[in-house]
């Protein structure tokens, strides 16, 4: 089970609205490599994971996910806040607000809804091991592109922090697979699912 | 301290705790990260204790046998005023 805790892991202090980032920033609470799947993969994956140490770090880094969750939420909500209509039109967020307002569901940049299909549970240890690596990566890649698209400093400030903890989990993630060969049987030498197969 | 200063100090501490339990997980006897953790940890819990007795809760189980439930009072984590 979880236990919130009312803070955010760091903090979002945004003086400037602008919607128009906000829609981009949106993609990483629902896009394809947001932190509402990478939270749902890591947590989804960790039943069946062969190694205490392995469905640990799954754990704790899907709980942190959620956390990302709630800072890029915080991000979004704060450069949405008091806009007036003009505001709204001017910055093209006028087909995110009449669906939404200015709530938040996730969604990616484009306006396509959160979707299960972003990531995999594959139910095989190197598999999914590998596709946690790239998954940080990719979330890497997009913090890298929002990024490039603000000079706001209130802004730049929280995504540097997630940016890092993309970083961090990567290597992370790369130790578990180092583990996780370091139990396979010498036989398995092409690491034949060890989830499944034993 | 302030109550966002002190809410900042444990931001702190408890990053240091979330980067420590990481590591750990894939190195637990690793002695360095077991004694950086215990650190943290003894700092993070002074630091919440102080908080929750100035300024109210930050989990609902941190209740004191207030007469009034505090969990609501202090802004939300995504509000602005809640990180200055």
């Amino acid at each position: 089970m979880w236990i919130y805790e009312k803070k955010l892991q760091y903090p979002v202090n945004i003086k400037t609205p602008n919607p128009k980032l906000a829609m981009a920033i949106m993609s990483q609470i629902g896009g394809p490599d947001g932190e509402l799947g990478a939270s749902q993969r890591y947590l989804n994956q960790r039943y069946t994971m062969p190694d205490p140490r392995i469905i640990g770090m799954l754990t704790d880094i899907g709980s942190e996910e959620l956390g990302h969750i709630e800072m890029v939420s915080a991000i979004v909500y704060q450069l949405t806040r008091n806009l007036t209509p003009v505001q709204i039109k001017e910055a093209g967020f006028d087909s995110y607000y009449v669906d939404h307002t200015t709530g938040i569901y996730p969604s990616s940049a484009a306006g396509v809804p959160f979707s299960a299909k972003y990531f995999q549970s594959k139910g095989d240890a190197i598999t999914d091991l590998f596709e946690d690596m790239a998954a940080e990566q990719k979330a890497r890649t997009t913090y890298d592109n929002l990024i490039r698209l603000t000079d706001d400093p209130d802004v730049l400030d929280p995504l540097r922090f997630l940016r890092e903890r993309e970083i961090v989990h990567f290597q992370r993630f790369g130790e578990s697979l180092e583990n996780l060969r370091g139990i396979l049987n010498s036989a398995n030498y092409y690491a034949d699912n060890p989830e499944f197969d034993r | 301290m302030s109550r966002s200063e002190l809410l900042r100090s444990i931001q702190i501490a408890d990053f240091a705790l979330v980067e420590a339990n990481l590591f750990l997980d894939s190195h637990p006897d690793d002695a360095n990260a077991l004694q950086y953790y215990g650190k943290y940890k003894a700092m993070l819990d002074s630091l919440t204790e102080e908080y929750v007795d100035k300024y109210g809760p930050l989990t609902a189980r941190q209740y004191k046998g207030w007469d009034h439930w505090k969990w609501i009072d202090n802004p939300y984590p995504w509000f602005p005023e809640a990180n200055r």
